[in-house]
């Protein structure tokens, strides 16, 4: 029977596994989906642990984090727009330690 | 029938993240991997009886999903750069710091979790009354100021596009 504790430990493997992409990738896109899936696993706890304490606080702090994430990844979106029309306007050896 | 689901919705999950991270195809298909990932998410928030939540974090990963698939089919039009170095010694650590986390997380678990699950769980629990009153009572102040967050976000954006055009 899964329960809230198997939710939280799985949460954990997910923020593990996204904190990896968000260290280790250079590829942006990437790296800021590895955010979002950190993001995801915060909330993932947040609702299992509402869900046993039987308190629904918990999931209005998932809300508000699932807000949270819409605005990093619509400021992340137009920059990394802009940002590559930059780059295509420099060409692919601007400098940069990233890349798309 | 409960452990079933929850063993498919964690493998979806787990799979759609490392598809996230450790992915070498386009960025299209982190964005298809994360899109995966959060309808799993929103699976076992429905487990965990948070329906509204689910719902809405699936709403907003669709949309954010549409504006990722711009993004990355516009990256993917740039020549790309030179060759990222492999960092196996990195890897390596971080694989066996999640490894041993999850090991040592999944063994201690019953030991940790000292409050048990509730036995009778209110009407209202997770529904969207009980939520709404919450969030427009005193959690009024943190809804707002995260509106006025979008609101910059949203701007800012339009502002970067029109200093671009």
């Amino acid at each position: 029977m899964a329960g809230p504790e198997h939710l939280v430990v799985l949460s954990g493997l997910l923020f593990a596994v996204g904190m990896v992409g968000a260290l280790a990738r250079r590829n942006v896109v990437r790296v800021l989906l590895s955010l979002q899936v950190m993001l995801g696993a915060v909330s993932l706890a947040l609702v299992a642990l509402s869900r046993q304490h039987g308190d629904a606080e918990g999931q209005v702090v998932a809300l508000l984090l699932a807000l949270v994430g819409a605005a990093q990844g619509g400021a992340g979106v137009s920059l990394l727009v802009v940002w590559a029309r930059g780059r295509a306007r420099a060409g692919p050896a601007d400098g940069s330690s990233f890349e798309c | 029938m409960n452990a079933v689901l929850f063993g498919a919705l964690g493998i979806v999950l787990l799979w759609g993240a490392f598809g996230v991270v450790a992915g070498r195809g386009p960025a299209a298909s982190a964005v298809v991997s994360w899109l995966a990932m959060m309808a799993a998410l929103a699976g076992l928030e429905v487990m965990a009886d948070a329906p509204f939540v689910a719902v809405a974090q699936l709403t907003l990963a669709l949309v954010a999903g549409l504006a990722w698939f711009v993004v990355a089919g516009r990256t993917a039009s740039l020549a790309p750069g030179p060759p990222a170095p492999p960092r196996p010694r990195t890897l390596a650590i971080v694989g066996t710091v999640v490894v041993v986390f999850t090991a040592a997380s999944w063994a201690t678990a019953p030991a940790w979790s000292h409050a048990p699950p509730p036995a009778e769980l209110p009407e209202a629990f997770g529904r969207t009354a009980d939520l709404g009153a919450r969030l427009f009572g005193p959690w009024w102040l943190p809804l707002e100021v995260l509106a006025w967050t979008l609101l910059a976000v949203l701007v800012g954006a339009a502002a970067l596009r029109t200093g671009e055009d």
